[in-house]
């Protein structure tokens, strides 16, 4: 009886003491919404168990996490970058990106460029072969291509291929053609588009193994667009087969000409990867099988980790990161491209004047941001292209506008006392006091972006004595109220689709359909414009440089973070998957300890 | 005869039910702020429109409303606009799951529960009931996904690094629904809060069932006690926990989101609270209407057992 009573105390004790330590759930820090990378969470992370794979047939095995379910694995409309990551393994592209993220020709044998910089015309190896035996052909990528432009398709990234001679007139033609009565009542005043048919746009097949590509313009990062998933091969007949709403869906409608194959799909658990003996490349693959097991919460999938069921995992919080060093692992961590900043809305009456944005942009501290509302180490925005993304000489473009510019464009700690100058002139062209001023902040609503608002909500009362107020939004909502221009200041991402500046600073054009801010500048729209057709690389780098300097002066955003991706792995990985800002994960180049 | 029409009467009212919360979920997602393809990126205004038509979205809502009812009739739930997969084999896929999950946790739930409650009983004011009851009390008052964190933590990491250290096998795994040994800890965190409603109640309907002359007159005539509480006391006592597992079962089947989503269990859970969040419409819906009619079922089938062990029960009553 005393032992039972003793039993009943320690179990009443260790339900208490573990009430307080167990319960950490994984909020996601970075929760701001945009960005190409996964959802709301940081982490798309990958573990592979290290449970001794006793049973397996001596196969080198990985177990690594990703974190979700796909939303789609038909390269025609997946939009996330775990997806993206997964068609790496499956998918053999004309150009793929090698460990320097720098595009190499893959399914292409040799790339003919013409000296305008306007036709590639890519040969094709002869030993590309599909899963199923078939060749893999000019045709494959064609297909796939006018597949993804097609309006019925409805793929998400179909602007992907704008690059591409007369892409985006066949896609908007074909919009109109679907239904011209009601085209025309949603756009009085357009002009009615030419007829574009596929063979205006800039695809020829010559040959089986020759492709010809016509570009819209000179595009220096071209090869960059080529490696895009969306850009994967689709075997036409296999497609057609198994019907479009099918395709990528299930592990049988796969077909695939990459280094794995797709071998099993149980949704919403496990995804299996086996190498695929018959790639040409298949020799220098280590890992037989990758188990990508769908975990979504990070804090579950650490547990998994720690208990030895996973090898890789990202550690997406503060508490997680801890626990992970707690536990002795080495940290180790890649720049995933994704900048944060505060989206302004410059058509608001108050925050269309240029010096409330500038005091509010040098109001606060982004290292303090960093340090107290997230925890982890990112670094602070000091340009607007993120640091990871490259220039004209293969270098960091964002370091080499501060070079140029003889220091960082915005000061990491901020700048109070010129905020409160601008602030000051501010209030007087707009002829009111600090306390009459109603601005708010829109976040996502999990907890720690709320985090996020307030510690701008305190800096910019304690610095400038202005109050604003915060105003959670479920992810849709916040898309939705930013393109409707409904919000004031709302946090927000980007990610970059290409390794280019462009693919940060064509977002502020004026009629830039991600272009929620409503600012517009003429002289701002020129220099992109310029940046478009110029082909002297180091001229075009200039024109960039003066639009950030825009960009910093006007403050349509105001900066917050660059973000880094955190991750452990397990002692059975001996050289690490490959981590980089544009392949988020790639197991082709990892092997076992 | 009288069976047969109640039962009738019963399956009518869940069609108009049924038809009341079709039409309630379709109308109120549509009242969500936001749109389901309005993302981080802009979409060329073509392929939005090639979206919305695909999904019959370009339709008015009314007409919108009379396809999805018509479709539902077929036992068609529309492609999910998250993943384009149908939303009937989503659902299909993922509840097997939960379900699994489920029925181990009521079965453990259940027969625990009666036996705590049971020996609770029996041994009323003793040491043994002090324990029983401060087990349910916890049951009752810590949330399941606390019990969950805690199992994971003790059982599935620590226990699993020990026995590692020692050169053994994992004895639970920290997340997964495969194999046998990762749905142990799972059911035990599920099942926990139902095992201290259902030890509870029947410790009370024990009590009650033990204080009644036909006891004492079963314990005048000799009878063994085991014989005395399983023959005529449990019997009787168990019938307001057959009342309650009605709900209880319902509550584990729809309620396991957090407990899924700790260890990692692909189940139906997830997909009702995320398609919100992405405002997925037809699965919103799908889930919706996939839980409640297996509600109205749920509740159908109690009273319809209920009848069945106390024949007292008339039914038309009900």
């Amino acid at each position: 009886m005393k032992l039972r009573k003793i039993l009943a105390v320690v179990l009443a004790l260790a339900l208490v003491c573990a009430t307080f330590g167990a319960c950490g759930n994984d909020a996601g820090t970075s929760s701001a919404s945009g960005t190409t990378s996964t959802t709301s969470e940081t982490e798309t992370g990958e573990e592979s168990s290290s449970e001794a794979e006793t049973d397996s047939t001596g196969d080198a095995t990985l177990n690594i996490r990703v974190g979700m379910e796909p939303t789609s694995l038909n390269t025609l409309k997946a939009t996330y970058s775990q997806e993206f990551s997964t068609f790496k393994h499956l998918y053999e592209n004309l150009y793929m990106l090698d460990e320097n993220d720098v595009p190499q020709p893959a399914a292409a044998e040799t790339v003919d460029v013409s000296e305008d910089g306007m036709t590639y015309t890519f040969h094709l190896r002869d030993d590309g072969v599909w899963s199923n035996g078939d060749p893999v052909t000019a045709n494959d990528f064609a297909f796939a291509w006018q597949q993804a432009l097609d309006v019925n398709v409805a793929a998400d990234y179909a602007y992907f291929l704008f690059f591409i001679k007369n892409a985006e007139a066949y896609l908007n033609y074909q919009g109109y053609a679907l239904d011209p009565a009601a085209w025309e009542e949603a756009n009085p005043d357009a002009e009615v588009p030419a007829e574009v048919t596929w063979e205006d746009v800039g695809v020829k097949v010559i040959d089986d193994l020759t492709l010809e590509v016509q570009l819209e313009n000179p595009t220096p990062y071209a090869p960059f667009l080529f490696t895009f998933g969306t850009l994967c091969p689709v075997n036409q007949k296999f497609y057609e087969e198994v019907g479009a709403d099918n395709y990528g869906t299930e592990a049988e409608y796969f077909c695939t000409n990459g280094a794995y194959t797709l071998t099993s799909w149980s949704h919403d658990s496990e995804i299996v990867l086996q190498k695929n003996p018959n790639f040409h490349g298949a020799d220098s693959v280590a890992i037989d099988t990758l188990n990508m097991k769908i975990i979504s919460d990070g804090q579950a999938a650490l547990t998994s980790f720690l208990a030895g069921e996973l090898d890789v995992t990202e550690l997406g919080t503060a508490e997680i990161l801890k626990q992970a060093e707690d536990a002795g692992y080495e940290v180790k961590s890649y720049n995933d491209g994704s900048s944060f900043y505060l989206m302004v809305n410059c058509s608001d009456p108050q925050l269309s004047n240029v010096n409330l944005r500038r005091a509010l942009a040098l109001g606060y501290s982004k290292q303090g941001f960093i340090d107290v509302a997230i925890g982890l180490p990112y670094s602070p925005m000091t340009s607007f292209t993120n640091p990871a993304v490259y220039g004209f000489d293969d270098t960091s473009f964002a370091e080499a506008l501060i070079a140029e510019n003889g220091g960082e464009l915005a000061p990491a700690e901020g700048d109070v006392e010129a905020a409160k100058g601008y602030l000051e002139t501010a209030l007087s062209e707009l002829g009111i006091t600090a306390d009459q001023l109603t601005l708010s902040i829109d976040c996502g609503d999990s907890p720690a972006a709320q985090t996020q608002a307030a510690f701008l909500q305190n800096q910019w009362l304690e610095n400038l004595g202005i109050d604003v107020t915060i105003n959670p939004k479920v992810t849709k909502q916040g898309s939705s109220d930013r393109k409707n221009g409904n919000y004031q200041m709302s946090i927000t991402g980007w990610g970059p689709d290409y390794n280019d500046p462009m693919t940060f600073l064509d977002l502020w054009v004026s009629d830039g359909g991600n272009n929620d801010t409503r600012w517009s500048s003429e002289e701002y729209d020129a220099l992109i414009d310029q940046a478009t057709v110029e082909t002297d690389l180091e001229a075009r780098q200039k024109l960039f440089y003066e639009a950030e300097k825009i960009i910093f002066d006007q403050y349509m955003i105001l900066p917050l973070y660059n973000r880094t991706q955190s991750y452990i792995t397990s002692e059975r990985v001996g050289t690490d998957p490959l981590r980089s800002t544009f392949q988020d994960f790639n197991y082709t180049y990892a092997t076992l300890a | 005869m009288q069976m047969l029409k109640y039962v009738l009467k019963r399956v009518g009212y869940s069609i108009v039910t049924l038809f009341v919360l079709v039409a309630l979920t379709f109308f109120l997602q549509r009242m969500l702020p936001g749109d389901p393809f309005i993302g981080d990126k802009a979409l060329p205004q073509a392929t939005m429109d090639a979206l919305n038509a695909k999904y019959g979205l370009d339709k008015s809502v009314g007409e919108q409303f009379l396809i999805y009812l018509g479709n539902c009739l077929h036992g068609d739930l529309g492609l999910s606009l998250q993943t384009n997969r149908p939303v009937a084999t989503i659902i299909a896929d993922s509840f097997v799951v939960s379900f699994d999950l489920g029925i181990r946790a009521i079965i453990f739930a259940f027969v625990l529960g009666v036996l705590l409650g049971t020996v609770a009983a029996i041994k009323r004011g003793k040491a043994t009931d002090t324990i029983c009851m401060f087990i349910a009390l916890v049951g009752v008052s810590v949330p399941s996904f606390i019990v969950a964190s805690i199992l994971q933590y003790f059982l599935g990491l620590q226990l699993t690094q020990t026995l590692k250290g020692a050169g053994m096998g994992a004895m639970f795994a920290a997340t997964g629904w495969d194999s046998w040994n990762s749905k142990i800890l799972p059911v035990l965190a599920l099942g926990f809060g139902s095992l201290a409603q259902i030890s509870r109640l029947t410790r009370t309907s024990m009590l009650d069932v033990l204080g009644q002359d036909y006891i004492k007159t079963a314990k005048a005539k000799g009878l063994s006690q085991p014989a005395i509480i399983w023959k005529h006391a449990l019997r009787n006592a168990i019938t307001p926990v057959v009342t309650v597992l009605g709900p209880i079962a319902a509550a584990v089947l729809t309620g396991a989101f957090v407990v899924e989503n700790i260890f990692s269990i692909p189940g139906l859970g997830r997909y009702f609270v995320q398609s919100i969040q992405t405002m997925d419409y037809t699965m919103i819906s799908g889930t919706t209407i996939f839980y409640g009619a297996f509600l109205i079922a749920a509740n159908l089938v109690v009273d319809l057992v209920y009848g069945v062990i106390d024949p007292r029960v008339k039914l038309e009553e009900g």
